[in-house]
Parts: C-alpha cells; sequence; structure tokens
C-alpha cells in the first residue's frame, strides 16, 4: 500500500460526502440566494442614480465588507461541518464501529478532515461558476469581474479553511459535539476576553494601570474579529498576513492529526478527551469566571472593592464547581472542595500581594536621571508606533494619513525640567489617590536604560492641586511647540490665511500677502508661546478661528484665536480686518432665551414660547458673559438671531448679571 | 491465534482489567463468560484493536492489534450496541464493507440472503434491534474474516435465527479454520458451540477449561443401596460433590467414566445411574472447590 492510499480512504470519503452533502447542498443555496440571485434583481432593478450604490453594495459582498449574513454563515458553516463530520468520534457507539474497520487512524482523520473540506468548498465554488456565467451573460456583467470572483472565492476558503482547522483541532480535545462548538468559539475570543478582563481587574487593584488597548494586537488582524466588525482585510492585511493564517491553519490540523492519534476512544462522551488536560480545564474557568464575576458585582456597585473581591469569590466558586461537575458528569462533586481552597490561597496570595504592592509597582516613580524622556498624552497607539516601535508608517497607514505625526507630533517630553515635573505630577497624584473622573493621559517613560514605565492616571485639570502641577509643564516651550500646530508654522511655507468668526457665519478675510502672513504667523506664534495654564485650559471663546493653508498640503489648518491673544486682536483691528469679520452688537436683530432643558426635550420647547429680549445693553451684557462651563440642566440657552444666521450660547442661571436681565431670567422662570 | 498477555486497563483511578492473560486458539470458540461489569466488552475492545492497553500485549497471530490494519481487515467485530450510517440501506453498507475488507465475497453476500429475510433496500437504522444483528453478521460473514469477535451476539435474536447463525459461523470455523471469541454473561448459551470457556471476574480470567476434557472428565452418578451406604469405597477417586438423602448417594467425581463406573459397582448399589452434567454445574463444583461463589459470577 502507497502511502497516499493508505492517507486517503476513498471509501471513507465517499461515505461522508454521501451523508452531509445536504449541508454543502444547504450553504449553496444560501450563498446562491444571498449572493449571485440578489446582486441579479439589484442589477436588473436598478435605475442610472443607483449605480454606484449597486456596485459598492456588491463590492462589499465580494470582500466580506460588512457584517452579514454571509459573515456570520462563514464563521458557522465550518464549525458545524467539523461537528458533523467528526460527530463519529464523540459517540461510542460510532467511535468503535469505524475504528474496527481496518484503517489506521491517519487514514480516518486525513479522510474525514478532507471530505468536510470539500464539502465547504463546493458550495464558495459552484458560486463563483455561477458568478462567471452571470458575468458573461447577463447584465451583471458590469458590476462583476472576473478578479473579483476569484478574490471573493479565495477569501471564502480562506475563511473556511480557517474555522474548519479551529473546529476540527478542538474537536479532537473534547468527547462533546457541543462543547466542541462552545469551544471552538471561546478559544477564538478567550485571548481577547481574558485580557479585558484582567486589564479591568488590575485597574481596580492596582493605582495607575495603564490601559492598552486590545485593538493593536487582535481586534483587526482575527478573522474572526475582522468578519464580524465588517472591517475587510485592510492594505496592511496583505499576502503575508492571509499566508500567516493559512500556515496556522495547516498547523491546527497536522496538531489535530497528532492528537487524534492518541486520543482514546473511551473519551468518548467526556467534556474533555485528555485527563492531563483536566486541571486546564478546570483552573481555566475558575480564573474566567473569577474575572466575569469581579466585572458584574464591581459594575453593579460602582465600583467598590469589597464587592469587587466577593464577586470573584462567588463567581470562582462557581466556575470552579461547574467544571467539576461537567469533568465527572455528576453533581455530587462538593467532596472535590480541596483543589478550589488551593486555588483560593494563590488567588489570595497574589491579590494580597498586589494590594500590598509587593512589586512596587504603584509607588514606582524613576529618578529624573534615569529617564530620557516621558509620554504625556492620551493615544496609547501614537506612543507605541512612535517611540516603542519607532514604525509610524504603519499607525499613518491605518490612518490613512501620511503625514499624521507630522501634523500631530506626540507629546514626548525630554527637557530636564519637564521630566522633573512630570514625575512631581505623578508622585502628588499617588500620594492624592483619588479616582474622580477627570481625563486620563499616559504618563510613559522612556529610561536611558532602554526599559519603560507606563502609568495612567485620572487628571482634573480644572482641579487646584492638580493645576499646580500641571501648570508648569503646559507653560513649558517644549510642550507648547508639540501641542500647538501654531509653533511649528514656516510663514514661507504658507500659501493663505483667512480669519472668520464662527458667530456670524461665512464672512471671512483672506490673507494673501506676505507681509500680512509673517506678522499674522510671528503674533500667533508669540501669543501661544505667552499662553497661561488658564488659558490653555479653559472652554471660553470658541468663535474666531485662523485658517492656514500651506503648501503642499491638501487641507487647512484651523487655528483657534482666543480673547487672551490681545496684540493679535489689536494687530486686526489696527488694520480694519476685525469689523469685516468679527460679530459686531449691531449685527444681532434680536436674543432668544430658553431653558437648556427645554431645548433638549423639544417636545416642552414647542408648547413654551422662548423670552425674547430686543434692549441693546442687556444683548451686549449676553453678548460678553461667559458661556457656562459644567452643562447644568438649569442653564440657560442664549439664541442670537444675526441676519441670515443663528448663533447659541449657554449661559449659566447662576452667573451674576444685571438687574435687567435677573428680570428676564424671572420671565423664563415663571413662563414654566 | 488471539492472545493477551498480561492485559491491565483502568478508566480514571478504576481498573478495570489487571494482568489479565488468553489465549485462543486457531478454529476454535472461546466462549468469555462473566457478569455485568466484570469488563467483557472492555476486553473485547481491546483485543479488536479499539482501546490501548495501559500495560500488556494484545496480538492476532503474534501481530499487535492496536492500529494495525492488516490485522484488522482479516477480523470482524459486532458490538453489543451496534452503529450503520443513518442514511444508507443493507447494500449501501455493504458496499461501503466491500472497499475496506480485502476478503470480501458478494457471492457470499448474495447467498446469504436467503439465510436473513430482509429486503436489503432497506435502511438499516429503520430496521428492528434483532434484525440490525442479523445485517451484522450478514455483512461479518460475507467479508470473510479469518477471526470473529462477537459481544453478546444472540441478544435480541429468535431461537431459529440463533440456530441460523450459529451454524453458519460454525460452518467457518470448521471449513475456514475462523477463530471466534464470544462473550455472554449466559453459560447455557455457550455451551453448545463453545470448545473453549473463560470466566471473567473483577478484571481477571479465574479459569480457563476446553470443555469436552471437562465434560469427559467429571461426571455426575447417582447410587441407591439397599442398606445403609457403605465407607470407604470413595478414597479413591476425587469426589467434587457429595449429598445423601436417606439410602440414596448423589456423586460428583472428577476421573475416566469407566474407571469411576467400576469403582461404584465394586460398592454394590442397587441402583447405579450416570446422569446428564450441565456446563453450569460442572462450573458450580469446580469453581466452588477454588473458594469462588460461582454462583453469585455466573447466573
Amino acid at each position: 500500500m502507497t502511502f497516499k492510499i493508505s492517507l486517503f480512504n476513498k471509501a471513507l470519503i465517499l461515505s461522508d460526502l454521501k451523508r452531509f452533502w445536504w449541508v454543502s447542498a444547504l450553504y449553496t443555496l444560501a450563498l446562491m440566494a444571498y449572493i449571485p440571485f440578489s446582486h441579479l434583481m439589484k442589477a436588473m432593478g436598478m435605475e442610472v442614480q443607483n449605480i454606484t450604490w449597486i456596485q459598492d453594495t456588491i463590492d462589499r459582498t465580494l470582500r466580506f465588507f460588512q457584517a452579514d449574513v454571509q459573515a456570520i454563515l462563514i464563521c458557522t458553516v465550518p464549525v458545524l461541518m467539523a461537528v458533523l463530520i467528526f460527530r463519529y468520534l464523540q459517540v461510542d457507539k460510532s467511535a468503535v464501529m469505524l475504528h474496527s474497520l481496518p484503517l489506521k487512524r491517519s487514514s480516518h482523520y486525513a479522510s474525514h478532515c478532507l471530505a468536510g473540506f470539500v464539502l465547504l468548498i463546493i458550495p464558495a465554488v459552484l458560486n463563483s461558476l455561477i458568478m462567471i456565467l452571470l458575468d458573461y451573460f447577463t447584465v451583471l456583467g458590469s458590476f462583476y469581474t472576473l478578479p473579483k470572483i476569484f478574490t471573493w472565492l479565495g477569501l471564502n476558503i480562506f475563511f473556511c479553511l480557517f474555522f474548519y482547522s479551529i473546529a476540527v483541532l478542538v474537536g479532537m480535545f473534547t468527547g462533546s459535539s457541543v462543547a466542541q462548538i462552545v469551544f471552538t468559539y471561546l478559544v477564538q475570543i478567550l485571548p481577547i476576553g481574558i485580557y479585558v478582563m484582567l486589564k479591568f481587574s488590575l485597574e481596580q487593584l492596582l493605582f495607575g494601570f495603564g490601559e492598552v488597548p486590545y485593538s493593536l494586537f487582535i481586534e483587526d488582524s482575527h478573522p474572526l474579529f475582522f468578519l464580524l466588525n465588517g472591517a475587510l482585510p485592510k492594505s496592511s492585511h496583505t499576502e503575508g498576513y492571509f499566508l500567516a493564517y493559512i500556515i496556522s491553519a495547516a498547523t491546527f490540523l497536522v496538531l489535530g492529526w497528532f492528537v487524534y492519534k492518541h486520543r482514546r476512544l473511551e473519551t468518548a462522551g467526556d467534556i474533555i478527551a485528555f485527563p492531563a488536560f483536566y486541571p486546564v480545564f478546570k483552573y481555566g474557568m475558575t480564573f474566567c469566571l473569577m474575572l466575569v464575576g469581579g466585572i458584574y458585582f464591581c459594575g453593579v456597585s460602582r465600583q467598590s472593592l469589597p464587592m469587587l473581591i466577593l464577586g470573584y469569590v462567588i463567581a470562582s466558586a462557581l466556575g470552579y464547581f461547574v467544571a467539576e461537575i461537567l469533568i465527572h458528569k455528576s453533581f455530587k462533586v462538593l467532596h472535590l472542595y480541596k483543589g478550589y481552597l488551593y486555588y483560593a490561597l494563590v488567588i489570595v496570595l497574589l491579590l494580597g500581594g498586589l494590594s500590598l504592592d509587593v512589586t512596587g509597582f504603584v509607588k514606582r516613580v524613576p529618578n529624573p536621571e534615569e529617564v530620557e524622556k516621558v509620554y504625556f498624552g492620551y493615544s496609547y497607539d501614537e506612543w507605541f508606533y512612535f517611540e516603542k516601535e519607532k514604525n509610524p508608517e504603519f499607525l499613518e497607514s491605518r490612518y490613512r494619513d501620511s503625514r499624521y505625526f507630522e501634523d500631530n507630533p506626540p507629546i514626548l517630553l525630554e527637557s530636564q525640567e519637564n521630566i522633573a515635573g512630570v514625575i512631581e505630577l505623578q508622585k502628588h497624584l499617588i500620594k492624592e489617590r483619588k479616582r474622580e473622573t477627570g481625563s486620563s493621559p499616559y504618563i510613559i517613560y522612556t529610561l536611558k536604560s532602554g526599559d519603560y514605565i507606563l502609568r495612567q492616571y485620572n487628571i482634573n485639570e480644572a482641579n487646584q492641586s492638580d493645576a499646580a502641577f500641571l501648570k508648569p509643564i503646559y507653560e513649558s516651550l517644549e510642550y507648547k511647540k508639540l501641542k500647538f500646530a501654531v509653533m511649528r508654522l514656516v510663514p514661507e511655507d504658507i500659501k493663505w490665511m483667512s480669519v472668520r468668526d464662527d458667530r456670524i457665519g461665512k464672512r471671512q478675510v483672506n490673507f494673501t500677502g506676505t507681509k500680512d502672513i509673517l506678522e499674522l504667523t510671528e503674533f500667533l506664534k508669540n501669543e501661544t508661546i505667552k499662553m497661561s495654564y488658564e488659558d490653555m485650559t479653559s472652554s471660553r471663546d470658541y468663535y474666531i478661528w485662523l485658517s492656514v493653508l500651506e503648501n503642499n498640503k491638501g487641507n487647512e489648518r484651523n487655528i483657534l484665536v482666543q480673547s487672551s491673544f490681545t496684540s493679535l486682536l489689536s494687530w486686526l483691528k489696527d488694520k480694519d480686518y476685525y469689523d469685516q469679520f468679527a460679530l459686531h452688537l449691531e449685527d444681532i436683530e434680536s436674543v432668544e432665551l430658553e431653558k437648556a432643558e427645554d431645548r433638549a426635550y423639544s417636545d416642552n420647547a414647542a408648547t413654551r414660547s422662548p423670552v425674547t429680549i430686543n434692549e441693546r445693553d442687556v444683548i451686549e451684557e449676553l453678548l460678553n458673559m461667559n458661556p457656562s462651563t459644567n452643562y447644568h440642566s438649569n442653564d440657560v440657552s442664549v439664541r442670537f438671531n444675526i441676519r441670515n444666521h443663528v448663533w447659541e450660547k449657554r449661559i449659566s442661571l447662576e452667573a451674576g448679571v444685571s438687574a435687567k436681565l435677573k428680570g428676564y431670567f424671572a420671565e423664563l422662570q415663571e413662563d414654566n | 491465534m488471539i492472545e493477551a498477555q498480561k492485559l491491565t486497563k483502568s478508566f480514571g483511578n478504576y481498573k478495570v482489567l489487571e494482568d489479565l492473560n488468553l489465549k485462543v486458539k486457531k478454529a476454535s470458540v472461546y466462549g468469555l463468560l462473566g457478569p455485568n461489569g466484570a469488563g467483557k466488552t472492555t476486553l473485547i475492545k481491546h483485543l479488536s484493536g479499539l482501546y490501548r492497553q495501559d500495560q500488556g500485549i494484545v496480538t492476532i497471530d503474534d501481530q499487535p492489534v492496536y492500529e494495525n490494519p492488516q490485522v484488522k481487515a482479516q477480523m470482524i467485530y459486532i458490538p453489543d450496541d451496534l452503529h450503520f450510517f443513518s442514511q444508507a440501506s443493507i447494500d449501501e453498507t455493504a458496499k461501503f464493507y466491500s472497499k475496506l475488507y480485502p476478503d470480501w465475497n458478494w457471492n457470499r453476500y448474495e447467498q446469504l440472503k436467503q439465510v436473513f429475510p430482509i429486503d436489503s433496500k432497506r435502511r438499516v437504522v429503520k430496521l428492528s434491534k434483532g434484525m440490525q444483528k442479523q445485517v451484522a453478521f450478514w455483512l461479518g460473514i460475507s467479508a470473510m474474516p479469518k477471526v470473529m469477535i462477537l459481544d453478546e451476539p444472540v441478544d435480541g435474536l429468535d431461537p431459529v435465527m440463533r440456530k441460523k447463525v450459529w451454524s453458519l459461523i460454525l460452518q467457518d470455523v470448521a471449513e475456514r479454520q475462523v477463530s471466534v471469541l464470544v462473550s455472554s454473561h449466559n453459560l447455557r448459551e455457550l455451551e453448545d458451540v463453545c470448545d473453549h470457556v473463560g470466566i471473567l471476574h473483577k478484571g481477571k480470567i479465574v479459569v480457563e477449561r476446553e470443555l469436552d476434557d471437562m465434560k469427559s472428565d467429571v461426571h455426575k452418578f447417582q447410587l441407591g443401596f439397599a442398606g445403609d451406604i457403605p465407607e470407604g469405597f470413595l478414597a479413591g477417586p476425587e469426589v467434587l460433590h457429595r449429598t445423601q438423602t436417606g439410602s440414596i448417594l448423589l456423586l460428583i467425581a472428577r476421573g475416566d467414566k469407566n474407571q469411576l463406573l467400576q469403582t461404584m459397582k465394586s460398592a454394590n448399589p442397587v441402583i447405579l445411574d450416570v446422569l446428564p452434567l450441565t456446563l453450569e454445574e460442572i462450573f458450580i463444583y469446580e469453581l466452588g472447590g477454588m473458594g469462588y461463589d460461582i454462583q453469585n459470577i455466573i447466573i
């Protein structure tokens, strides 16, 4: 007998094809209905203006661009096929019958694997043939192209192979078809699941633990996720990507063969086919459920630590005993409590160690001399690709912006003063240990030794004690140079600039003269350098904007002109530009006051009439008032009617106002 | 032919087979007896290459059975719990087997239609349990095996069919030198067909005997005396069992039948009968002597 004959057994393959052809047939029909037939219907009923839309829909389906019926089918049918094909292994009777035949286990495995795969490919091949015929003979010819059809076929086979290989391998480890289905999906979600849950727990237990987004290493790369996210293989998913997954699928199949050879027949019906894996399953389940329970209890109790611990205890016990019940196929498992106690002991030691900060994680602050630079910003991805990987091009290709880092340099501070400033800030945050909400930037040190220290804290810029530490950093020239694009403007590269006032609509003043541009950039830079911490963090005056178009750049850059930019504003006024674009009191026809909550619930607004003000001095007062910063529900929404334009702002009822305006406020209250 | 040496197998912490030795000769029928849970099916699954032993050797014709298609191609295993592909008819199943067993004989398959009165176009799983068993024999015999391993084979067959099936198998044993291992918990069933019997108890073969030897070796006598039963005349032969009811003496003794008769006659009994001895009785008396409570082992 040659190797080939002994590995693939014709009788077995034929019998599999005979037994499971119906799965293939149903899948063929489903694909046919969802792809060529529905495309044909769309294309035949088309109107001229719909052509691009139809083309787009067709292209999206053919490239698995959206999470739809096709995506769901392709991640379930291969699993179902693997379950059916290897069902015989999970049932004692059929396992005995098939293995008493004069065949080696390798032949069994190879033949069944092949039969299942052939059955999975047939639907895709048939549908491709149909599509090719439609391409030649029907109106779909203007939408389909052969490369598109073959891409679809290729992607289809790729997904089938990948999911099928995982399901087959998983099936070798378990003795139950239900478990095979569950585990197949679980092993694919588990890495992210464990990561997310572990991260959540560590965030609760370790003050300053930084969030590392999982998207970086999984979301887009695992086939299951990019199918379900509808995120199609992007340009970053090159041949190498597919090759890597095809090789891993092949590895799974070879591994499955190896496992099959060592699998014992008597394990049919057991949840885990290899007793050696019982502890893995048991403690894996205990651990995962512990994390789930922790998240649940912590979530419903608004992040209280005792509830987190309670969640851990209840859920891990549940996980442990359910795993034992599944393994022993009996409810009498309470006598196995010892294993749980060992587990609990280990966890208590771990958690105890964490909360006592044995590793020194929480208190770890580097010496300024050790630090080469520090990242102080909000994007882990940016830091990772720019600083750690030194591969900014990768992120730029993901953002589809080849100059992303040029325009938005990551805030990597290298000066002695700022490094010391950030370290002082971190020390302060560790001392305060507050968890109140605010923004949560990363503090990531690059040490001279080449190591990194990554932390993330909640910082409230409005909070006095935080501000004291932030102020020197924010006001430093180094920080401003990185933070504000203005600082990097080169007057010679500027094509034109324009200034506008958002309150008044489209009126704007353009500058194209070299002298104006030179002066404007100079003023902008000087003002930015002078900008105080308070100006940088206040949320006032978002209406005067400078637009800058640089040579060799497609998009304009918008720069906010704050009211603190006095020299700039007076330059504009001196040159008589200001009056040309800015809002003047005379432009305002009237002002209407409304309660902000009424605006939010438009049903009320319809029944209540706003309070209208025509008095000039009140209007002026309203115009100069600072907007409300904390969005109280009893804020007042102020609507300025400016010729053909409406501009709104919210102000606080509590603000100190003139007697006249108070009267209007009272009127507003009375109305209701 | 079929041989197991020092075979040991555990399921978890539970030892099912322990240091088990067994030998089935060529062209013989070996009956494997034992109560439920003695490990019969486990032993059989080792002999047919389904289970891998923890320790020991399992061979057929000195070839290991596990993962050995050459050996398995010459062997048919009919389990107690049958499985057939759910969509296949008898003919289709036969076709499947014919591709896997090199010695498959279509003539035989056709001939056997006379014996098994089932329409071969019918789906196997739709048949009754007894009929499925017939199909299993039908296919098994058509595969022309050298070894047949049968687990509780006649369960569910009616007496007529049992006879037909056994005569087919015994014919193969005689003509084609087939070796058969058959398990049962019922001794009476095996009595007529086996030439060897082994009793499996708690994972061990506790006794193994050739039936012909046994039957010619152990005899049951009924003696009636006019007066008192004389003493001493039984000093010579090995008496396995003795019951006395008044002047009637019931003896079970081992030895040559004629010699024993001579000994009996020397005591001048009024009546001297040689009674038929069932296999069950032999086992009961023989094993009783070995310290086993046989009635609890085989029913």
